[in-house]
């Protein structure tokens, strides 16, 4: 298991890598306290399993005026040309991207890696696990949450 | 864009993210492959029929995708006497120096980290003419 430090950091880092390449929008890693609520309206929840060396699993919990406007920008179209299924997959390809740059960052280079197939989410991806770290993001003022969990013994 | 030995007319795009198959497909065009002509599939499975019917120059890869994964499809693919001459560019995720080297002792001709832009993709088809043996059939 990383150090928390080290894998918040290779988290965060990540997180803002892939969102500004991918989604051109502004990412600042924040306190809770400084970040808008969710609007409730059209969260995406994305989940991802970390296989090995580290193994957990992250959650990726999207405000969804967030979710549309990224999903927009990835695919340089007009928002009403914009799916469910465009945003869901949209969604899951960051997530998938988030935790292959922050895996890379951990793990030493001479050591392989794999992670899992990224797949939409529901409460329950909570249950039986504890979040072991949480992170939150001021996306051009909108809120993202990003979530380490462990397995319980 | 760097003139290519062989013309890239043909890119198969193997992705179970449409997403990302669109942004791969974008970030060629921009570095200057527009005027090829693009397949797409969801797995290794899809990409082996579309293979096995299509001219491909050019198989552009994910690692990590359902039914039949990257690793998958390009062992199946070194296997097909037609096919083992096919360059593989791998575009992943889950990549780092050791994942990359496996890839490589696979035969994958070159691996990119996601997320890509047209800059990677340029450089990394001059390196992929630079790796290039032949001319193929």
């Amino acid at each position: 298991m990383m150090a928390g430090e080290g894998l918040a950091a290779a988290l965060a880092g990540a997180v803002v890598e892939t969102i500004e390449s991918m989604a051109f929008a502004e990412v600042v890693e924040s306190g809770v306290s400084h970040l808008p609520p969710l609007t409730g309206e059209g969260d995406r929840l994305v989940a991802l399993a970390l296989l090995s060396p580290l193994r957990g699993r992250l959650l990726m919990l999207v405000d969804g005026p967030l979710a549309k406007s990224l999903t927009e920008n990835m695919y340089g179209v007009d928002r009403q040309e914009i799916t469910a299924d465009m945003e869901a997959d949209a969604m899951a390809e960051v997530l998938n991207t988030v935790a292959g740059r922050a895996m890379s960052r951990l793990v030493p280079p001479h050591q392989q890696f794999a992670i899992g197939l990224p797949e939409p989410a529901r409460g329950q991806a909570y249950s039986g696990h504890e979040i072991m770290l949480t992170l939150y993001f001021d996306v051009d003022g909108c809120r993202l949450e990003l979530f380490f969990l462990g397995e319980f013994k | 864009m760097t003139q290519s030995p062989y013309p890239i007319k043909s890119i198969l795009i193997a992705d179970d993210s449409g997403t990302a198959r669109m942004i791969i497909k974008k970030c060629f065009e921009i570095a200057g492959l527009g005027d090829s002509c693009f397949f797409e599939a969801a797995n290794g499975q899809e990409a082996l029929s579309i293979l096995q019917d299509k001219r491909v120059d050019l198989l552009v890869t994910d690692l990590n995708m359902p039914v039949l994964d990257g690793k998958g499809l390009l062992a199946r693919l070194k296997s097909i006497p037609g096919l083992a001459g096919v360059p593989v560019m791998v575009i992943t995720s889950g990549s780092n120096p050791a994942n990359e080297k496996e890839l490589i002792n696979l035969g994958a001709a070159l691996v990119l980290s996601k997320p890509i832009s047209p800059a990677s993709v340029v450089r990394a088809c001059g390196n992929l003419n630079a790796c290039n043996s032949g001319v193929r059939p």
